[in-house]
């Protein structure tokens, strides 16, 4: 059986709060676990403030979770300015990389290690993100159709 | 000789950097000895030192051990523990040089860059890393124990044979090298499946992230080990940042045995000689035998050229079993895409090769970008046209379902009506999957049949099967469009 949420969000700040209480009641709602819940609503609000930190901020967000028994699916889409395009070019890079490492954990730690490494000037922390692959046990990935940014958030298992 | 177009690079403008305001050079701080806290001014030396000068009575003595030392940035207030204060010739006049021998900053980063970094920061986290081997089952412990024993053993027996004939003449040196691989370098082959065998069954109950964990803990144990073999170096190394790069591609096509020892060349040659090592190697001329098939079928000609794209081409070494012929050649516009400047360079040596042993040119674009943002290009179709014949045999592995889906719609979108693809994925029965996660760390997206074509379930206009090569590992979603 599939459970879906699906949002439309204002990229504004305010929403995030709000949508922390959506996402807690829709999760527990499907049966999941408290711990699985913590989890998870950690990702969608994650994701979400990645949306509204890069995304057009006229446009509005769109979220979408799919439940099933074996896995947990977090999409957001929205639209993203043409400057952001060369964030998006080091986060393809830095989610490969990360991807190559099976232990998110190390990858959090490296990733540390780098961003305390890097000019404050350069710095774009992704840390959210992999805070995602380490604690919320899932893989991200995302791809850019035209100027939507379509990031999701798969579970490595239930 | 080539018709080859430019590599492009679909330039996208970035990001402009923020501008920080520049920081101060100097600080104000307080250093303790004992119940006694001075007042000092600091700057920065050198990367890990500092410039110190009292601003009141010095302590007695001026130099040695203090307790701790406390100051001010721009952005940051630091706290050293135990640090050394120095006579120094280089110090300006009235300056010590301060070293600190806890909490190790970057003085040169804090001061010019207002950023905190701390040498001796990956310490701090040892604690977490060492209790990793607590969630480590016992009888995983037991085998891996087992592993490293046997592979040390190994090792040694063989680096002792190598520097027993390192003084022979070179043909010598091969033959007997030949002579060790093919006797008792079987018998470590045996060794090695054996234990890959076991190791199937230990962790035949584990689940989600106990793999990782058990993976990386195996990793750990062997590593000095699994860098001797350049294939499993690469994996576990991942020198381009990302997995499965052009080399590795090269390194299974290859097939042999590779490393500065005996030692090396055997644990080098196990995983290229894999299942999925083959079904790598299965897919090359069976992709060719695809798209020339189509080529016969739609009765390409120079003057009607079937267009060809590969994503993620890689090395592109299928390039050789398709373009076998002059007429073959002036058949096709090949379009080549990758992430990787480095792959493209290989696939441009590829079809120089052809070129060259066919004394014709190759009609070739090639194009420089990763899926993920090649689908910000607005309007693909215009720029680079609509294609008969789409592949991609090393990508999807590494793509998560919603990702793949939008990947392989907008791929579909560029295929002309009655055109096909062909895109490889590993199946989930891969024999070797397991070997892969753990001691090549090269974890992939395993998809079932009904997996893969449910990437197809919104083409409305398209026909889509599953093929396989030969050990079943490697899968093909073949896809043809509609003509009309």
């Amino acid at each position: 059986m599939t459970h879906e949420l699906d949002l439309t969000l204002r990229p504004d700040w305010q929403e995030v709060e709000q949508l922390n209480q959506q996402a807690m009641t829709f999760l527990t709602d499907t049966g999941m676990a408290h711990a699985e819940v913590d989890t998870y609503t950690m990702v969608i609000c994650e994701l979400a403030e990645n949306s509204i930190k890069y995304g057009d901020s006229s446009q509005p967000i769109c979220l979408n979770v799919k439940v099933r028994d074996k896995s947990v699916c977090v999409q957001v889409k929205n639209k993203v300015r043409s400057e952001a395009h060369g964030h998006l070019r080091e986060l393809d890079q830095t989610l490969q990389w990360i991807r190559g490492v099976q232990d998110p954990y190390q990858a959090y730690l490296e990733r540390i290690r780098e961003l305390s490494r890097e000019p404050i000037a350069n710095a774009r922390s992704c840390l959210g993100l992999i805070r995602i692959m380490y604690e919320g046990h899932s893989d991200v990935d995302f791809v850019l159709d035209d100027d939507t940014l379509n990031v999701s958030a798969l579970s490595r298992s239930r | 000789m080539s018709e080859h177009n430019d590599v492009d690079h679909n330039a996208t403008d970035t990001a402009a950097p923020v501008t920080a305001a520049a920081p101060a050079n100097h600080a104000e701080g307080a250093i303790k000895r004992g119940g006694q806290t001075t007042a000092v001014d600091l700057q920065c030396a050198s990367r890990y030192s500092l410039w110190l000068a009292y601003r009141d009575e010095p302590p007695h003595p001026a130099t040695g051990a203090f307790d701790s030392l406390t100051f001010e940035t721009d952005a940051h207030t630091i706290a050293l523990g135990p640090c050394q204060v120095l006579e120094d010739a280089d110090a300006p006049d009235g300056h010590y040089r301060l070293v600190p021998m806890a909490s190790i900053h970057d003085f040169e980063k804090l001061f010019q860059q207002s950023r905190a970094d701390v040498l001796d920061l990956a310490a701090r986290n040892l604690p977490l890393i060492l209790q990793y081997r607590n969630n480590i089952d016992p009888a995983f412990r037991t085998f891996v124990g087992d592993v490293a024993y046997d592979i040390s053993v190994y090792k040694e027996l063989f680096d002792r044979l190598d520097a027993e004939y390192a003084g022979e003449p070179e043909p010598v040196r091969e033959v007997i090298q030949q002579g060790l691989i093919r006797n008792t370098g079987q018998e470590f082959i045996d060794c090695l499946n054996a234990h890959v065998a076991d190791m199937e069954r230990i962790i035949d109950n584990f689940e989600g992230e106990q793999h990782s964990q058990h993976g990386y803990y195996l990793r750990k144990q062997l590593w000095g080990e699994l860098l001797t073999a350049p294939f499993m170096a690469r994996t576990n190394l991942k020198p381009r940042g990302y997995i499965g790069d052009s080399e590795m591609m090269q390194m299974c096509y290859r097939n042999t045995y590779e490393g500065d020892s005996t030692f090396g060349k055997l644990l080098h040659h196990h995983p290229v000689s894999s299942a999925a090592a083959q079904a790598v190697r299965n897919r090359r001329p069976l992709v060719a035998a695809m798209a020339g098939d189509y080529a016969d079928r739609m009765g390409a000609s120079a003057d009607n050229r079937m267009r060809l794209l590969s994503v993620a081409c890689g090395p592109a070494l299928e390039l050789h079993d398709l373009l076998n012929s002059r007429e073959r050649c002036q058949q096709v516009e090949y379009s080549l895409l990758d992430q990787d400047d480095l792959a493209l360079g290989e696939a441009a040596a590829a079809l120089g090769a052809v070129e060259k042993r066919l004394q014709t040119p190759v009609k070739v674009n090639y194009i420089q970008e990763s899926v993920r943002t090649l689908l910000a290009t607005r309007a693909l179709r215009e720029r680079w046209g609509e294609f008969h014949f789409i592949y991609s045999m090393g990508l999807f592995d590494y793509l998560t379902p919603p990702v793949a889906k939008a990947v392989l719609s907008k791929l579909h979108a560029l295929l002309l009506p009655g055109g096909e693809m062909a895109i490889g994925n590993f199946h989930v029965t891969n024999p070797t999957r397991r070997y892969m996660d753990y001691w090549l760390d090269w974890p992939l997206y395993y998809r079932t049949e009904e997996d893969f074509l449910a990437l197809t379930e919104d083409f409305g206009d398209a026909t889509a099967w599953i093929e396989y090569d030969d050990t079943g590992v490697q899968m093909l979603l073949r896809i043809r469009k509609a003509t009309t």
